[in-house]
């Protein structure tokens, strides 16, 4: 894990105490300061899915 | 729902066939496309006949929804076909969208272009609309046949929208 894929991991955890929800990979990458690109070379097995697991949190409730 | 899935029963890969024209014919495959991706699954986005006016350079951004023959939207057929009614209403469904954070169609490809999806263009109906490659958005591939389709498509799962 790169300082890459823990800015994205904590990232999430801070939308998903603040909001009761993870972002999804389109609010991420709209949110993050990290693009829908590098979220996928970071997490190529799906970013919010993947990143969600590490972080602790569920899986992002949203279809797009 | 939470029961884990055993590794053998889980999509690997889906390639969506895009036939549609319509606002409601493209948005589904799109959703698919983007979710599969989202899910970790290869996904393939093939567009064809009409459907190819959803990579076309300059109809990308004018696809509408039909208000005539669909009676999911209950608008009396003869009601939705006088002028400027399918603007109306795809006008009203694109603020809709926009209000929940739905991307437009032509941001929403370069998103899934992003995710890693192949997005092709059927090579029939290109030559049948007297298209080139120039007529289409960059982030389209290639334009390839029905077999090289297959071969893209081998081992996973076809969609058909």
């Amino acid at each position: 894990m790169s300082d890459r894929h823990w800015h994205v991991v904590r990232f999430m955890r801070e939308e998903y105490f603040a909001k009761g929800t993870g972002p999804t990979v389109r609010m991420l990458g709209k949110t993050s300061g990290v693009s829908v690109k590098e979220l996928y070379e970071l997490f190529p097995k799906g970013p919010a899915k993947i990143a969600a697991r590490i972080a602790g949190i569920p899986k992002p409730k949203g279809c797009i | 729902m939470n029961e884990p899935i055993k590794p053998d029963e889980m999509i690997k890969k889906v390639s969506i066939v895009v036939s549609k024209g319509s606002l409601d014919g493209i948005y589904p495959a799109l959703i698919l496309a983007n979710g599969a991706r989202a899910e970790g699954i290869e996904a393939n986005l093939f567009f064809t006949f009409f459907g190819l006016d959803a990579i076309h350079v300059e109809r990308v951004d004018h696809i509408k929804i039909s208000t005539v023959g669909n009676p999911g939207l209950h608008v009396p057929t003869l009601a939705g076909g006088l002028p400027g009614v399918s603007a109306l209403v795809t006008h009203m469904m694109e603020k809709k969208m926009e209000h929940l954070d739905i991307p437009p169609i032509r941001e929403f490809i370069e998103m899934i272009s992003d995710t890693g999806a192949g997005l092709y263009a059927c090579k029939a109906s290109v030559d049948l609309f007297g298209m080139t490659k120039d007529d289409l958005i960059p982030q389209v591939q290639d334009i390839i046949t029905v077999g090289d389709f297959y071969e893209k498509a081998a081992g996973g799962q076809i969609i058909f929208t």
